[in-house]
């Protein structure tokens, strides 16, 4: 397989999964409403795959950079900026939906009482952001993918 | 023969709370990366007179890498005082860290959307 098709494959396992993750982040943002609601298996899995897409995309980004950046800013200097958009704010997703999970697992490790309620609303508002953040990076992602891939 | 801790040098915490201090440094810790990212770039938009990117072919230096490997370092230095804080008073610091998500992702939306 030449290295062109890896990339391509690559790209859209990438969109695929960075999806999956945004989708699988408004579970914990929704369910954790509740401070009371306990559900490490489903942050723990969603965090994963949040950083598993993440990882991708960051392994792809170089290849983008030397053979897709230049010309998308040629041919269409506003996706280009949209790509610049997507990548800010996808360190924001990988980093909020992380101080999530760590916050819901501390939560066992509080006292009852005020303290494990604010470390619960910490989770739960960190996935709401990570989830906010992720649907502007997929929207934006798709756009820019649409136009111009490897 | 049995360690007995001598007389006054009970732990001033409870078993537990140093994990809690724990998570609360690693949560400040990543709170701090996006929010040090959106201010390094936010920085170099306003700053820093940067080439045009259709006009370079190729470059060495990734700057999206570069600020999140400065991100990592501010994490690093900012995790030894949030978890001495999260010690002494981790309702404080927790509460502190809630009330930062929303400003600090907030800050990153507004860099990305006028300062890209």
């Amino acid at each position: 397989m030449s290295t062109l098709v890896v990339l391509r494959v690559l790209e859209r396992l990438h969109g695929h999964l960075a999806w999956l993750a945004v989708a699988g982040l408004l579970h914990p943002a929704l369910l954790l409403r509740n401070p009371r609601r306990r559900a490490p298996l489903a942050v723990g899995l969603t965090t994963g795959l949040v950083a598993v897409a993440a990882s991708l995309g960051a392994w792809v980004y170089p290849e983008y950079r030397a053979r897709l950046k230049q010309h998308l800013f040629l041919e269409a200097p506003r996706l280009g900026w949209m790509f610049e958009r997507k990548e800010h704010l996808a360190v924001g997703v990988v980093a909020f939906a992380l101080v999530g999970c760590v916050a819901h697992l501390a939560v066992p490790w509080c006292e009852p009482g005020d303290t494990r309620l604010v470390v619960a609303r910490l989770a739960q508002r960190a996935f709401a952001v990570a989830f906010a953040l992720g649907v502007a990076v997929g929207v934006l992602g798709v756009a820019v993918a649409s136009y111009k891939s490897f | 023969m049995v360690a007995r801790m001598p007389l006054g040098d009970e732990p001033l915490a409870r078993p537990g709370s140093r994990r809690l201090a724990v998570a609360a440094a690693l949560a400040a810790a990543l709170l701090s990366v996006p929010a040090t990212y959106a201010a390094l770039r936010g920085y170099d938009v306003l700053f820093k007179s940067e080439p045009d990117p259709a006009t370079i072919i190729w470059s060495a230096r990734i700057a999206m890498f570069w600020r999140l490997g400065v991100g990592a370092y501010v994490a690093g230095m900012l995790a030894l005082p949030a978890y001495a804080l999260a010690r002494r008073d981790p309702a404080r610091t927790l509460r502190l860290l809630c009330a930062l998500v929303v400003p600090v992702g907030a800050l990153l939306a507004f860099q990305a959307a006028l300062l890209p």
